[in-house]
Order: C-alpha cells, then structure tokens, then sequence
C-alpha cells in the first residue's frame, strides 16, 4: 500500500506544479491569449491536485 | 473599471485567477459529493451488515471497500453470492441487487449479496461521454437516486495504469487500463493494487464463506456480441443450461456461451477455477453504453429508447433486436431478477442436499407491471 501512496501523491504534487506554472503564467504574462488559456489549465490541475476529480 | 481590468495585465490576471477558483471550487464541490459514499439500506431479510474488509482488512478505509448484506435461512442449505456493480455503468445488475438486499428472505441457506462491487468506480463517470451520474427512480414514498458509475477503478484511487497489465496469477498480458478492471483482475491479489485487492477480497468472501453458486450480472452495449447471455464456467453449464431452458420458455431469450478457459481475470472463469462454486456472469443489453446512441442523457438511461440504434438494428449491425420500446432499465432489470430466480431454481434441483431457499424477490412480470419503484424501500439520507 506505501508504494501506492507514494504514486498517488506524486501524481498530486505534479499536478500541483503544473496548477502552480499556470498560475505564473497568467500572472507574468502580458497576453491576454495566454492568460486566458492558462487559467483554463489551471482549472482542472487544481482539481488533481486536491484529489478530487 | 472593465477596460481597466481587460487592459492592464496584473489586474487581468487577478480576474481570471479568480475566476477559475470560482470555476474550480464550483465543480470541485459537485466532483466530491461524487466520492461520498451512497447509503443501501437493508431489507427485514437482511441478517448481517458487512463489508468487504472483513475477508481482506487492507481494504478498510479505503475507497475499495464495499457494503455487504448477508441473507440467511433458519435451515442450513448452500451459499449463493450475487454480485453488482463490478462495472458500475452497468447498472441493472446493482440495481437487481438491491432489489434483492431490500425484499428477499431466505427460509434455507444464505444469500450474499454485494450490490456495488467496485465502489470506486461508482465516485467518476466516463470521461468525455457525457454519462449523467445520478439517476431517480420514484417510489411510493418519493424518489430515490441513485449512482451511475464508469467501468473502471477512480484514476485518483489508482494511478497510473501501467503500459500493459498482466493478470495475476496467468501472467496473460492486457491493455493497461484492464489493471483498473475489477472484472480482469479476479481472482485478485491481497497485497497488489486496490482493484486486485477488491478482487481477492471477492474471491477470499467465496472461499471463507463456502459460497456454491455466484452470479455477476453485468451489460452491455447492444453492437456487442456477448449480450442478453448467460457466460457459465463448466462445472457450473449444466445449471446455466437448465436456466436458459426455463428463461426461453418463459419467453425470455438468452443466450449461453461457455466460459472461455484462455480469458483470464473473468468472475465466470476465476471464481470456478479458485473456488467450488458454480460461476455464472450475466449480460443485458444498455445502449447508454454504445457508439450509435444519440442523445446521453438520463431518458436513455431509463427509458433505453434510441432512433439511431432503431436504424442499426433495421441494417442488422446489433446483436439484439432494438425496436422503438428500447430497452428500458425495468425490462433489464427484469431479467436479471429472471435469471436470480430460474438459476437459483436450477441449482436447487441439481443440488437437493444444499438448496438456497430465497423467497420475495419479484418475479419478471411483476416488476413489468409494478415498475422498480414498487420494490424499493422509503427513501433515506444518502440516496
């Protein structure tokens, strides 16, 4: 089961980083297209990261 | 104060941050109502309230294990294990259970019945199908709803799936989302991953409880040639035979096939390989589930009824016929109820010594005539 875990929140903590990315794009970028995209990303990411979807 | 927000860029962000935590807290709320576990309330045969821990403690407290409700008769008899829900979109076979959990009573030996098999798969749908997840079915006390799951194990409670996945103990090689697959991955492993663990745990209720005949009832799409079957292993095909006889002469066509020897991680296959029971999987037909189907919606999961599939079956591309009453959940039901009864008949005639004696349980016709709701108990909190 440890090993079990330990994939799972490895699975969480990358989606964690790329949620954490998509953050830094819509804050640093200054087009709108890809802020605008990346908070898109970001939506579902967050979800994977909580676990819940 | 808009064309400041949507022409300076950090004010721009803030929004759009926000409005995707307002997009992820709103769906996130409706994602974990979907991980809470469903209330199955126990009917006045119900002796005993388990779980699937109790034969593979590994499994408490983890999204895997499921409720299991023990039938027993006064008198001694055999040990019949009926499963639903080891695919979770299939849901005339979870719902035939809990018919049976909420009205059956056993006068000789015991009914054990494990109407969710694979609870996991009841917390996701399908991605990308559009699959409703609730379902309501109204009682004479008001509606009750319940789950419509996917297939497989929850990728949140079991990631990631390997490239191939071999079946233990077979070594045969699948596809590797089969790894998530409760019904490939019989008869299951007690320290593997969570689905081989729901499997053993499964098989070790068999084993332990000296169960005699199981029945998995299942569907599927109706472009599929295993359906409205019966799937026996051969210790147990002269009972699926005798079943099918009386099904076909009460007017109800079923098939039979032999379980295959070389496919491995099957209920039919596996139960009767590692255990002595007779093992039997059943199959209706659900167009919710098939590639022609037009509109996803809860109507099709109720009512059965699709044009497209109407013009596939006039071009003669299924496996059953489809004509414009579809093939509603309460004829489905029906006759998974069909075959508990007329196998369990069977069984009890081959076996005289070790009978299971199960009384209540509606026959076809009258969940026909009186509609699923009829049989089901008052609603409560949790469904």
């Amino acid at each position: 089961m440890l090993f079990d875990d330990l994939l799972m929140w490895s699975y969480r903590l990358l989606a964690l980083f790329v949620a954490v990315g998509m953050v830094a794009v819509v804050i640093r970028s200054p087009d709108w297209r890809n802020q605008v995209f990346a908070s898109l990303v970001l939506v579902p990411f967050l979800m994977r990261a909580m676990g819940v979807k | 104060m808009l064309r400041d927000i949507l022409l300076k860029p950090r004010l721009r962000a803030a929004a759009l941050l926000a409005a995707a935590l307002l997009v992820a807290v709103a769906s996130g709320i409706v994602f974990a109502r979907m991980h809470e576990p469903e209330t199955i309330q126990s009917g006045p045969g119900v002796s005993r309230e388990t779980m699937l821990s109790e034969f593979l403690p590994a499994l408490l407290g983890t999204p895997g294990d499921s409720p299991v409700f023990v039938l027993e008769g006064e008198e001694e008899g055999g040990n019949f294990l009926l499963i639903g829900g080891c695919h979770p979109q299939e849901i005339s076979g979870m719902m035939a259970a809990i018919i049976a959990v909420e009205n059956a009573r056993v006068t000789r030996g015991r009914l054990i019945v494990v109407p969710q098999a694979n609870r996991s798969g009841f917390t996701h749908t399908e991605p990308l199908e559009g699959f409703p997840h609730r379902f309501t079915i109204n009682t004479p006390s008001g509606p009750r709803t319940f789950r419509n799951g996917m297939r497989l194990t929850n990728p949140v409670h079991q990631w990631p799936d390997p490239d191939l996945y071999i079946h233990h103990p077979s070594g045969e090689p699948m596809v590797g989302l089969e790894a998530r697959n409760l019904n490939r991955n019989f008869p299951g492993k007690p320290n593997g991953r969570m689905t081989q663990r729901v499997s053993y745990a499964l098989t070790e209720m068999a084993r332990q409880e000296g169960v005699n005949l199981v029945l998995d009832m299942h569907e599927a799409y109706p472009e599929y040639p295993i359906i409205n079957m019966l799937v026996a292993h051969e210790r147990a095909f002269e009972v699926a035979t005798m079943s099918q006889m009386m099904l076909q002469m009460s007017g109800i066509n079923m098939g039979l096939m032999a379980s295959p020897r070389q496919l491995r991680g099957l209920s039919h296959r596996e139960f009767g390989d590692a255990t002595e029971a007779f093992a039997v999987l059943s199959e209706t037909a659900n167009p919710l589930m098939g590639r022609f189907r037009g509109r996803t919606d809860n109507r099709l999961l109720i009512e059965g009824q699709d044009d497209n599939y109407v013009r596939a079956a006039s071009l003669g591309r299924l496996f059953v016929p489809f004509t414009e009453e579809g093939h509603p959940l309460v004829r489905r039901v029906a006759r998974q109820l069909a075959t508990i009864n007329e196998l369990v008949t069977a069984y009890n005639e081959a076996n005289p010594d070790s009978p299971v004696i199960v009384e209540g349980l509606p026959t076809h016709d009258e969940l026909l005539a009186l509609g699923i709701g009829a049989f089901l108990m008052p609603p409560v909190a949790g469904n």
